[in-house]
């Protein structure tokens, strides 16, 4: 090679590297072999012997299991969280950041302007402030120290620890944790799951289709005879007058304040999500084949990528000591409890009570202030900046009344009251539960349960059973008369007041409906929730058919159960009824297709499999697909002409046990839109054969082609999205799954049926996919074939044997 | 330089080179171009430096290969989108820088 040709070689090679490195430096950072921080995590820990940590509060270990699952023992309390914090950030620290930002208001600087709108409405409604008074709360009792040293666990993690690699990948390091940001993951759980907009999605239905239409298809309360408490309630009698002063009994309902579609559209997304339900019951010994007492719970949430649930194992001494924690179970990343689970003696599981938390309030306004009390006052006012990646920032106006934050579209303004604006203690509560050895421990730490709402079941060892909904539940006061909260209330007439409430702030809840007048039932023999109506005629306001989930779970439950309960029911039948997929909603729906006619032989070669379907819906079933399909499209051929002509779309028709409960002769059945006046047969018949219009279009053969689990990271990239398949269950069977934009199903499915000794107990549960959220782990999604099929792991409260994976000890003992 | 690139430690001037080579790619990327050029110092000729470069690619890849097969991560890798990829370009800085240093002489 001749000189001249070498310098050209050199430089080419050199302009090579300068160019990979200007170019693609942040690539090869991203990719390069070891180095890559893409690959920081895919050894997390040393190649030989336990990972030594040092801790500032004592020793700890920590045991993975053969599923993820770490079995955490601690010489104290403190070093016990300490450790929880460590692990949980191991496994899940790019799952925890997304949650503080997403209810913090500050995922835009991560993901850039797609997140603005999600980032404006969490601003908008302070949840940070909301947080920081719940904290103010909690470090005052005895949880506090123990969020403070778990907080330290994550910190330390974050500092030391090999990151996810989703921080590479969006190019950003994360932040410290605070214990503020714990309890932000509560202030998000408790919205979604108790915070809605229904009143104004009911006011402008009201507006525009009256109230007569309003009241038929938005009724107070669903036509049905399973709620949760079927006989009487063990509360204490309700005295509305000794909560509220001069209260009397809920007025009639009065006239909604007009027109908000355009506000709830937009706020819409941001609520709980409507059909999302849970399962949870219970059994004492007389009712079960062992003579001691079941418990079963599945919680149904939106399913995420990583799982929404995160399971462990906490103890200290070992958990033999009298007064020490030993708990298992479930907790959200971030949350440092076991929130659904077991102690050794004490089982227990919860389902969202589906109640009303929410109120607006209109105003009468003059030159930016609001009228409140016979004078017009500043709103409190703050103007934040959201940073957006890749965009310019984002300011956004917070505006508080004294019911709470205002939020504003397209002119259209009201503000929102949800008790979780107070400072509330249910981590407090849940840190109870998790040393709970008896059920009287049980009921202490559902007294001071704030929000959520819980259908809580509890059971113990020793033959004790629970049902108690605990909560917060508001008094609606106008006029010194307790009014209910299915409207929009004129906040500057007084209207709606809630006595004892202090948003942002601490509040006395003195307006607040006493515990002990909750209705609950002591000792049930058998009880079931799945988010119907807690019990008929309530001494109190709770909710309406808009908040309360339809019957079809309930009833299902209750017939199996009484069924098996006769014979003495086993830890079999508990898991036999969580993956039944019997839907009585399907069924109701197939007969009314029946009662169609003049159809086209293919619109008839469907309804003949609805003859032959056996009600399940299972994957492999066309007669399910059919049902489903039917059902949804029967809705829309009733309502869509009259909800339609109005400019609501189908989010606001009403719910189909309302549509299939609805007389034959109901005028909705008729289309406005034609000269004839159509029948329920005739909304049928339009029905199905739409029904056979998709099929043919669309070429789905079985219901698993439209029920398909399709679970995807936050990134949505085929390799860090978990594997398909085509799912039993829907929104309306015990084995619950709906596919959709964001699919829903059972989120920790549970069993614990108690022996005379730990040993005898049969104590199982599952997550749909696994213990990690790095992709790179053997535990990512490990878990997820055997959920999808109803299959189950141990839940025991014993270690694994061997030596620890994770050491923890003091700072001169460890690394 | 003949005594490292043809005399009789070449060999363990070579294997010196991938040793250092391999930890230094471990560290950082650029850890990938210092022992390319590494390698390219120690080659005998332009074509020589290429084969040796790429063979250096080649072990680094390998070793990264069973590092991750050990930690159960293979597998993952394989199937993730423009990660692999990425990861043999990076590899292939080290052929390249071989190229250019043994060039220059």
């Amino acid at each position: 090679m001749n000189t001249a040709l070498r310098a050209v070689v050199a430089v080419g090679c050199a302009a090579a590297v300068v160019a990979s490195t200007v170019l693609g430096g942040s690539y090869l950072g991203l990719a390069a072999p070891f180095s890559g921080d893409a690959f920081d995590s895919v050894q997390q820990g040393p190649a030989t012997g336990a990972e030594r940590v040092a801790s500032p509060y004592g020793t700890a270990t920590v045991r993975y299991d053969d599923y993820g699952v770490p079995h955490v023992d601690a010489e104290n309390e403190e070093a016990l969280y300490y450790a929880v914090g460590y692990v949980q950030a191991r496994d899940r620290l790019f799952q925890m950041d997304l949650q503080r930002r997403l209810v913090g208001g500050t995922l835009s600087a991560a993901f850039g302007e797609r997140a603005v709108e999600s980032d404006r409405f969490y601003r908008q409604m302070d949840f940070q402030t909301a947080a920081a008074a719940s904290w103010a709360e909690l470090r005052r009792t005895e949880a506090g120290p123990h969020l403070e040293a778990y907080t330290a666990g994550v910190n330390r993690y974050v500092d030391a620890g090999a990151h996810p690699p989703e921080f590479a990948l969006l190019g950003y390091e994360p932040t410290r944790w605070h214990p503020t940001d714990t309890l932000l993951v509560g202030k998000l759980i408790s919205w979604r799951l108790s915070g809605n907009f229904a009143d104004l999605r009911r006011a402008t239905v009201r507006s525009r289709l009256g109230p007569e239409a309003t009241a038929e298809l938005y009724p107070d309360a669903l036509a049905h005879d399973v709620p949760v408490v079927r006989g009487e309630s063990d509360a204490d009698p309700f005295d509305a007058e000794a909560v509220a002063v001069n209260a009397r009994d809920g007025a009639a309902d009065g006239d909604s304040a007009g027109d908000f579609a355009a506000l709830y559209e937009a706020l819409e997304p941001f609520e709980t999500e409507q059909g999302i339900g849970s399962n949870n019951w219970v059994l004492s010994g007389a009712a079960t084949a062992t003579g001691r007492p079941m418990l079963a719970n599945d919680p149904h949430l939106s399913l995420t990528v990583p799982s929404v649930w995160y399971e462990m194992h906490t103890s200290v001494g070992g958990g033999v000591a009298d007064d020490s924690t030993n708990a298992r179970g479930v907790t959200f990343p971030g949350v440092p409890f076991v929130i659904i689970g077991r102690t050794t003696d004490v089982a227990w599981g919860v389902t969202n009570v589906g109640g009303d938390f929410t109120d607006a309030y209109t105003y009468e306004t003059r030159d930016g202030q609001y009228l409140y009390d016979g004078e017009y006052r500043d709103y409190d006012t703050k103007t934040e900046t959201i940073s957006v990646a890749g965009a310019p920032d984002v300011t956004v106006e917070v505006r508080k009344t004294v019911h709470g934050p205002v939020v504003e579209r397209e002119g259209r303004e009201v503000a929102i009251a949800w008790p979780g604006f107070s400072a509330t203690n249910e981590s407090l509560g849940v840190y109870r539960l998790n040393r709970a050895e008896t059920m009287a421990d049980v009921r202490d730490a559902l007294r001071i349960w704030d929000v959520p709402a819980q259908n809580f079941v509890a059971a113990t060892r020793d033959g004790r059973t629970l049902y108690y909904p605990a909560g917060r539940y508001p008094l609606r006061v106008t006029d010194g008369d307790v009014v209910r909260g299915d409207r929009i209330f004129d906040g500057s007439a007084g209207e709606g007041e809630w006595p004892g409430y202090t948003p942002y702030g601490t509040s006395s809840w003195s307006g607040f409906v006493p515990f002990e007048s909750i209705p609950h039932v002591d000792d049930p023999a058998v009880l079931a929730s799945a988010n119907q109506r807690t019990i008929d005629d309530p001494p109190f306001y709770v909710g309406t058919s808009a908040t309360y989930a339809e019957p079809y779970r309930g009833a299902r439950i209750y017939d199996r159960l009484d069924a098996v309960a006769d014979a003495g029911a086993t830890a079999d039948d508990m898991q036999t009824l969580q993956r039944d997929a019997a839907s009585r909603a399907g069924a109701s729906f197939a007969r009314i297709a029946r009662t169609a006619d003049g159809l086209s032989p293919e619109a008839r070669e469907l309804v003949a499999e609805l003859d032959r379907w056996d009600g399940e819906m299972r994957a492999d079933s066309r007669g399910a697909l059919v049902a489903r399909l039917f059902r949804a499209e029967f809705v829309n051929a009733t309502f869509g002409d009259e909800f339609g002509a109005v400019g609501l779309d189908d989010s606001y028709h009403p719910t189909p046990y309302v549509t299939e409960t609805l007389p034959a002769d109901a005028r909705w059945f008729d289309d406005v839109r034609t000269a004839e006046t159509e029948t329920r047969a005739d909304a049928a018949a339009t029905a199905m054969e739409r029904v056979a219009e998709r099929i043919d279009q669309d070429g789905d053969e079985t219901y698993g082609d439209v029920n398909r689990l399709d679970l995807a990271h936050p990134f949505d990239r085929a390799f860090l999205n978990w594997p398909e398949r085509p799912m039993d269950g829907s929104a309306y069977t015990v084995s619950n799954y709906r596919a959709g934009d964001s699919p829903v199903g059972s989120s920790w499915r549970m069993v614990v049926a108690f022996g005379e000794t730990a040993d005898e107990d049969v104590s199982l549960g599952v997550i749909p996919g696994g213990q990690s959220g790095v992709f790179w782990s053997p535990h990512y999604h490990d878990q997820l074939d055997e959920w999808a099929t109803g299959a189950y792991k141990p839940m025991s409260l014993d270690a694994p044997t061997g030596p620890p994976d994770i050491v923890f000890g003091t700072e001169e003992a460890s690394t | 330089m003949d005594a490292v690139r043809t005399g009789r430690y070449a060999e363990l001037a070579l294997l010196a080179v991938f040793v250092v080579g391999l930890l230094a790619g471990s560290v950082h990327w650029t850890g990938i171009v210092a022992a390319g050029v590494l390698v390219g110092v120690v080659s005998s000729s332009v074509t020589r430096a290429f084969v040796l470069g790429l063979t250096f690619s080649f072990v680094l890849v390998a070793a990264f290969a069973a590092w991750l097969a050990w930690n159960g991560a293979l597998g993952v890798w394989v199937e993730a989108g423009p990660v692999p990829l990425l990861t043999l370009v990076a590899a292939l800085l080290a052929p390249v820088a071989a190229v250019g240093t043994r060039a220059l002489g």
